[in-house]
C-alpha cells in the first residue's frame, strides 16, 4: 500500500515537471540565455525569483528550462537504449552463434565503468545535447539487452511458447503474442532507472565540463557555475540541484513502485 | 543494541569528533616550513622563453635568476651582475658577475651561460627583439667579466635585460640555453633561490621547490622583483585548485597559505576573516583583452574587427566578471592607465558601443558567415565571464560564434595553431596582463604588427611598426610621447586587439604569512610564515 | 582450486579483448583524422604523420589494432598530449590516491550497508525496514557531486571537523591520510551502500524463510547468532555479487568526487584531460579502470567458493 502511494508521489511529481519543461516557452516570458551583466549574482527576488547568476542571468528562467533538458535527454535515452537493447536482447535469445558474440561485446561494454565510457565518447564527439544522448545510449544498452536476453530465454521454456513453436506458428507471430508481453512489464521498469541514471549521467557531464555547451542552461552546466559562488549565493546551488533531486526521486519513487505492482521479483540491472 | 548503548555510542563519538580538527605538534612543526600555494593555472611548460604563461613565469622567478631586476619605478638594478661600465662612448657593455653564484647542479654561473641565455631570449621576446637588433656581439674576458658589444649607445639595456614582466631574461646554463628557442627546454636546473623537485611534480595536481643552499642573495632591501631575493622557507608547495570555493575553503581552513588569483566574488567572505590578508599586489593592476586572428577569416578582414570594436561596451565586460565597483576601470587606452603615455586619442571606435552600428558595419565588411571561434578559458572566473559576453555579443551582431571551453593550459597551445578556425585555428581570445606589461611601447608585446613573428594574433602593420622604432629612436621626451600618442591612434585602426578595461588584481593569504610586498608579479621568496 | 583461479582468469581475457576493442574503436567515431585526435589541436604535420605511422593507418583495421594492442599488453599506453609524459606515468602517480579512496569507501558502504540490510530484513515492515527503503530511494537520487557539496560545507566548512580538500599519501601518516578521505569516501558509499543494502535484505528474507532457518528457530538458538551465522553466510553470494558489480558506479562516482575534494587521482587527471582534450590519458584511464574492475570481478568469484561450501569447482 506505501508503495502504491510513492508511486502515485513519484508519478504526480515526474508528469508535474514534465508539464514544466513542455510549456516553459508559452507561460514564461524571458531569455534563459539572455545577459545581464549590471545585475549579476542577485539573491532571489520577485523579479528574479531564484535570483541572478554571475552573468545576471535568470535562474528562474534557466532552472525551469534546464528540465527541459534533463527530461529530454532521460527521456530520449530511456526509449533509444529500450528499443535498440530489447531488438539486441531478442536477436541475442534467438541465435546461439549471435549470442556468443553480441553477449561478449555485452559484458566489455559494462566492463567499463558507465561514465567513463560517456566521457570517452563526449571526448571525441565534442559537447552538444545530441552527442550527451547518444554517448549516454550507449553506455545503457547492454543493462537492457541483458534484461531482454534473459527473460526471453526463460519465457522460451514455457510450455505454451514451446507449444507454439510446435506447431509451426511464424517467428514474427510468436514474439507479437507470446514474448512482447512478457517483456513489456519489466521493460518498463528498467526504463525507468535508465531515465534515472541517464539524468545523472547528464548532469554529472555537463558539471565536470563534458556534456552540453556551457552556454546552454541544463541543470549539470548551472550547478558548474554555482560550484565557485556558493558561498556567497547558496540559492545558486541549491535550487538546480533541487530540482534535479526532486526529479530523481520522482522517477525512481515511480520506478519502485511499478516494479512491486508489475514485476515483483526483478531486481533493477546496474 | 539496546537504543541507550547506541545513544551513548553516539554522544562519544560526537564528542571525539572535534578533535578531529586538531594536528600533532609534529606535524605544525614541518608544516611551518613550507609556504603553501594555490596556484589557479596549471604548470603546463617549464620553459618561460618559449612561453609567457603566468604559471611559467612564476616557476621560472623560483628557479631561474636574472642578470638586472627593475625596482618598482622600473628603475634597473645588478641582480647576478655585480655591476657595469661603460666602455667605447657607451657602445660596450662591461657586466661582471657577483662572486660565487652558482646553478643548482653546483656549476658555476660562467659568461657563456649569460650570453646563451641573452641569446634565446632577444630570438623570442618583444624587447629582446629589439635588444638583440643594437647588438654587434659578445666577448667573454674572464669566468666573472663578459662585455657585450653594441652597434649603437643603447641606455636601455639594462632595463631589457632585468625587465619585470612578460618574457624575462632569465639566465640557464648554456647547454639549456643552446636549446632551439622555438622548442621547449626540459631540464629545470637555473640559478635562482629555490630549485624545482622534479620528482614530486604531479602535472595538474602539485609543483614543489626546495630551498637552494648554495644561492647567495643580494644585500639590498626587496623593492618589486629588485633586491634581495632571500629564501625564507625550505620549501614551497603550489596545489593546482581550479575549484575557487574549494580553494577559498582550503585557504580559510589553514590548509593552504597563499592564494595567487583569489575569485573577486569571494573576496567580502575572506575580508571578514581576521586570519585572512586580501590586498594589491601587484599596484599596476590587471588589463584584459579580447586578442583576434589577424591571419585567418573572419578577423582577419580589419572591416570586421572594427565592427566588433564598435559593439564592445567595455562596463558590460567588466560587470560581468565582478561586483564591486571600486575593482574595476574602463580604460579606452592601448597603455595602462597609470602610464605616462595613457591617451584617450583615437578610442572612438571603442567609445561607440552600439550593437546596430556594429550590425550594419559588419554588413559593410561584406562578413559573410564564416565562423569565430572563442578559446574560452573556463577555470578563471573573470576570463569564463568575459568569454560567454563575447560569445553572447558576437551573436547579437550577427556572427556565427562558437566558444569552446578550455583550461589556460590547452589555451595556450591552442592559440599558436595558425590554421582557419575550423581546422583546429582560433578567432579571438581573452587575455591579461598587467599595467607594467603595457606601460610603455618597448615591454608591451601586443602593441605589435610585425606579422608571424609576433605574438599571437599576428597582426601586421608597417606603420604600427614604424611608430615603434620612432619611440625607441627618439631623443626627447616629447618626442617620445608623440610617437607613443601617434602608435596608439593607428592601432586602433589596425586593432591588434580590443581593450576591455582593468581591474584591481588582489592576492589572500593568512595572516601568519611575513614579508608579503608588491610585486607585479608572483614571487615567493621573502615571504616566511611565523 | 588453482586451475580455477587460472581458469577463471582466462575467462577474462574476451572481455577485456572487448574492452580494449572499444576504446580502440571509439577513436574511428570521430569524424575527423584520428592521427589527429591523438595528436592533439596543436600538433605539427611531422608529429601527425608520426603518430600515423604509429598506428599503421595505412593497414587494414585487424591489424592496426593488433599493433595498438601489442603496444598496450608491452605497458605502452601512449603519450599525453598535453604534458609529454607517458600515459603510463601520469596514471601511475595517482593511482595510490584513487585506489585509497575506493577502498575506503568499498569498507565504509559494507560497514553500512550490510548491518541495514539484515536488520531490515529482520523486522520486515517495521519502522528499520522503511528506513532502508527511504535511505536507498534518497541514496539513488542524490548524485555524488551535490552530495559531496553539502557535505564538505556541514562536516568541513562549517563545523571544522574535517579537512576541505587535498590527499595525504600513506607514508604522510595513517591519520592525515584518513581524515582527508572521509569525506569524499562518505560521499561515494551513499549510493553503494544504499545497493549492497537493498540486496542484502532481499537476499536474507529469501534465507530466512527457509527450513533450516525455521528449524534452527525451533530449536531455540539465539536470534542474532541465526541472523548472522547461518542466514547472513548463505545470503552472502549476492551481497558479495552485488559488492563486485557495483564497483563500477563506484569507480564512475570516484571521477566526479575527486574533483569536488581536490584530490589528486585518476578522475581528476581525467576530467582535466577532457579540457585538453587529450585522449591518449582518457584511453588509458579507461582501460585501466575496467581492467581493475574485471579483475575485482573474478576475485568476488574466487571469494564465492571461501564462503559458500556448495560451491565447488
Amino acid at each position: 500500500m506505501r508503495k502504491r502511494l510513492s508511486m502515485w508521489i513519484g508519478g504526480g511529481l515526474l508528469v508535474v515537471m514534465i508539464l514544466i519543461a513542455l510549456l516553459a516557452p508559452f507561460i514564461l516570458t524571458g531569455d534563459p540565455r539572455a545577459l545581464s551583466p549590471g545585475s549579476r549574482l542577485q539573491p532571489p527576488s520577485a523579479l528574479h525569483w531564484f535570483g541572478t547568476d554571475q552573468l545576471g542571468r535568470d535562474l528562474f528562467l534557466r532552472v525551469l528550462y534546464g528540465a527541459r533538458i534533463s527530461l529530454f535527454v532521460g527521456f530520449s535515452v530511456a526509449l533509444l537504449s529500450s528499443i535498440i537493447g530489447t531488438a539486441i536482447g531478442m536477436v541475442s535469445a534467438a541465435s546461439r552463434r549471435a549470442d556468443m558474440v553480441v553477449m561478449r561485446v555485452m559484458d566489455g561494454v559494462m566492463s567499463i565503468p558507465a561514465i567513463l565510457l560517456a566521457i570517452a565518447l563526449m571526448a571525441v564527439t565534442g559537447g552538444s545535447v545530441l552527442n550527451v544522448i547518444v554517448a549516454v545510449t550507449l553506455v545503457e544498452i547492454p543493462r537492457v539487452a541483458r534484461l531482454i536476453r534473459g527473460i526471453v530465454l526463460s519465457l522460451r521454456e514455457q510450455t505454451y511458447v514451446e507449444a507454439a513453436i510446435s506447431v509451426g506458428t511464424p517467428p514474427g507471430m510468436i514474439v507479437i503474442r507470446h514474448l512482447l508481453p512478457g517483456i513489456v512489464a519489466p521493460l518498463i521498469v528498467q526504463a525507468t532507472f535508465v531515465w534515472a541514471t541517464a539524468m545523472i549521467l547528464e548532469a554529472a557531464l555537463s558539471f565536470i565540463g563534458a556534456g552540453t555547451p556551457p552556454t546552454i542552461p541544463s541543470w549539470g552546466n548551472i550547478l558548474a557555475d554555482a560550484r565557485a559562488l556558493w558561498q556567497i549565493r547558496p540559492t545558486m546551488i541549491f535550487f538546480p540541484a533541487a530540482f534535479l533531486f526532486v526529479t530523481l526521486l520522482s522517477v525512481n519513487m515511480l520506478g519502485d513502485g511499478l516494479r512491486d505492482l508489475l514485476d515483483p521479483r526483478q531486481a533493477p540491472e546496474i | 543494541m539496546k537504543r541507550r548503548d547506541f545513544l551513548q555510542g553516539a554522544s562519544i563519538a560526537a564528542g571525539t569528533l572535534p578533535f578531529l580538527g586538531g594536528e600533532t605538534l609534529a606535524q605544525k612543526a614541518t608544516a611551518a616550513k613550507t609556504l603553501k600555494v594555490i596556484h589557479t593555472g596549471n604548470l603546463a611548460s617549464l620553459d618561460p622563453i618559449w612561453t609567457t604563461a603566468p604559471p611559467t613565469k612564476d616557476y621560472a622567478y623560483l628557479v631561474f635568476d636574472q642578470l638586472f631586476a627593475v625596482d618598482s619605478k622600473y628603475v634597473p638594478h645588478p641582480q647576478m651582475a655585480e655591476g657595469f661600465t661603460l666602455e667605447d662612448d657607451g657602445k660596450t657593455y662591461v657586466i661582471t658577475l657577483r662572486e660565487g653564484l652558482k646553478f643548482h647542479d653546483n656549476a658555476p654561473v660562467l659568461p657563456a651561460d649569460c650570453i646563451a641565455s641573452i641569446q634565446r631570449w632577444g630570438a623570442r621576446d618583444g624587447f629582446g627583439q629589439l635588444t638583440m637588433k643594437v647588438v654587434d656581439g659578445f666577448e667573454t674576458v674572464n669566468d666573472r667579466t663578459f662585455k657585450i658589444k653594441l652597434k649603437k649607445p643603447f641606455a636601455m639595456l639594462p632595463a631589457a635585460l632585468g625587465k619585470s614582466n612578460s618574457s624575462q631574461c632569465f639566465i640557464m646554463p648554456e647547454r639549456m640555453a643552446k636549446v632551439d628557442p622555438m622548442k621547449q627546454v626540459t631540464e629545470t636546473i637555473g640559478s635562482g633561490p629555490f630549485r624545482f623537485v622534479k620528482e614530486e611534480f604531479v602535472s595538474g595536481a602539485k609543483a614543489v621547490w626546495a630551498k637552494f643552499d648554495g644561492y647567495i642573495p643580494r644585500k639590498e632591501p626587496v623593492d618589486s622583483i629588485a633586491g634581495g631575493r632571500i629564501p625564507a622557507v625550505d620549501r614551497v608547495e603550489w596545489a593546482f585548485i581550479s575549484d575557487s570555493s574549494t580553494a577559498m575553503a582550503a585557504l580559510v581552513a589553514g590548509e593552504q597559505d597563499y592564494w595567487d588569483a583569489p575569485s573577486p566574488d569571494l573576496v567580502p567572505i575572506m575580508k571578514a576573516d581576521p586570519n585572512i590578508v586580501v590586498q594589491a599586489r601587484n599596484l599596476t593592476g590587471s588589463y584584459y583583452m579580447l586578442q583576434l586572428n589577424h591571419t585567418q577569416a573572419p578577423f582577419n578582414n580589419p572591416k570586421v574587427r572594427q565592427a566588433l570594436a564598435m559593439a564592445v561596451d567595455q562596463e558590460n565586460f567588466l560587470k560581468s566578471a565582478v561586483s564591486d565597483p571600486t575593482l574595476m576601470k574602463p580604460v579606452y587606452s592601448y597603455y595602462g592607465a597609470d602610464s605616462p603615455y595613457y591617451t584617450e586619442d583615437g578610442a572612438d571606435v571603442l567609445k561607440t558601443k552600439s550593437i546596430d552600428k556594429a550590425k550594419a558595419a559588419l554588413k559593410e565588411a561584406g562578413y559573410n558567415g564564416e565562423k569565430a571561434v572563442i578559446l574560452g578559458v573556463m577555470e578563471n572566473p573573470i576570463s569564463a565571464a568575459m568569454c560567454q559576453v563575447t560569445e553572447d555579443l558576437l551573436r547579437r551582431i550577427g556572427m556565427n560564434v562558437e566558444l569552446v571551453a578550455m583550461d589556460f593550459a590547452t589555451m595556450a597551445q591552442r592559440r599558436t595553431s595558425k590554421e582557419p578556425s575550423d581546422k583546429g585555428g582560433w578567432s579571438c581570445f581573452i587575455t591579461s596582463w598587467t599595467g607594467s606589461d603595457i606601460v610603455n611601447p618597448a615591454v608591451h608585446q601586443m602593441l605589435r604588427a610585425a606579422g608571424t613573428s609576433g605574438w599571437f594574433g599576428w597582426p601586421t602593420d608597417p606603420e604600427m611598426e614604424k611608430l615603434r622604432d620612432q619611440w625607441i629612436e627618439a631623443t626627447t621626451e616629447a618626442d617620445q610621447k608623440k610617437a607613443a600618442i601617434a602608435l596608439q591612434v593607428q592601432s586602433f585602426k589596425t586593432l591588434p586587439y580590443i581593450p576591455l578595461g582593468s581591474f584591481v588584481q588582489l592576492v589572500a593569504y593568512r595572516k601568519n604569512l611575513t614579508g608579503v610586498w608588491p610585486c607585479p608579479v608572483q614571487a615567493y621568496w621573502n615571504i616566511g610564515k611565523s | 582450486m588453482l586451475g580455477y583461479i587460472v581458469r577463471r582468469l582466462l575467462m577474462a581475457v574476451p572481455v577485456m579483448g572487448v574492452v580494449a576493442l572499444v576504446v580502440f574503436s571509439l577513436l574511428y567515431l570521430t569524424p575527423g583524422d584520428p592521427a589527429q585526435v591523438l595528436a592533439g589541436d596543436t600538433a605539427t604535420p611531422e608529429q601527425i604523420a608520426k603518430i600515423r605511422t604509429t598506428l599503421g593507418l595505412d593497414q587494414p583495421p585487424i591489424q592496426r589494432f593488433g599493433g595498438w594492442l601489442w603496444h598496450i599488453v608491452k605497458g605502452d599506453l601512449g603519450t599525453s598530449i598535453f604534458s609529454g609524459e607517458a600515459v603510463t606515468h601520469m596514471i601511475g602517480q595517482r593511482l595510490e590516491a584513487t585506489f585509497s579512496l575506493l577502498l575506503l569507501a568499498v569498507v565504509f558502504s559494507i560497514a553500512i550497508g550490510v548491518p541495514f540490510g539484515v536488520a531490515a530484513a529482520a523486522r520486515r515492515g517495521s519502522w528499520i525496514d522503511g528506513a532502508l527503503t527511504t535511505y536507498s530511494t534518497l541514496g539513488f537520487s542524490l548524485p555524488a557531486f551535490i552530495a559531496g557539496y553539502a557535505l564538505a560545507f556541514l562536516f568541513a566548512t562549517t563545523l571544522k571537523w574535517l579537512p576541505v580538500q587535498g590527499f595525504v599519501p600513506l607514508d604522510g601518516g595513517v591519520w592525515p591520510w584518513l581524515r582527508n578521505l572521509i569525506l569524499p569516501a562518505v560521499t561515494l558509499s551513499l549510493v553503494y551502500s544504499a545497493i549492497i543494502g537493498r540486496v542484502t535484505r532481499a537476499s536474507m528474507l529469501e534465507v530466512l524463510s527457509e527450513d533450516y532457518i525455521r528449524t534452527a528457530r525451533a530449536k531455540g538458538v539465539a536470534p542474532w547468532r541465526i541472523l548472522f551465522r547461518h542466514a547472513l553466510q548463505n545470503a552472502a553470494v549476492p551481497v558479495i555479487t552485488i559488492i563486485g558489480i557495483g564497483i563500477a558506479t563506484l569507480i564512475g562516482s570516484a571521477v566526479i568526487t575527486e574533483n569536488v575534494f581536490a584530490i589528486p587521482g585518476v578522475g581528476r587527471l581525467t576530467v582535466d584531460a577532457i579540457l585538453h582534450r587529450d585522449y591518449p590519458i582518457i584511453q588509458g584511464v579507461v582501460l585501466m579502470l575496467s581492467a581493475a574492475y574485471v579483475l575485482v570481478n573474478v576475485a568476488v568469484d574466487l571469494c564465492y567458493t571461501l564462503l559458500d561450501p556448495r560451491i565447488r569447482y
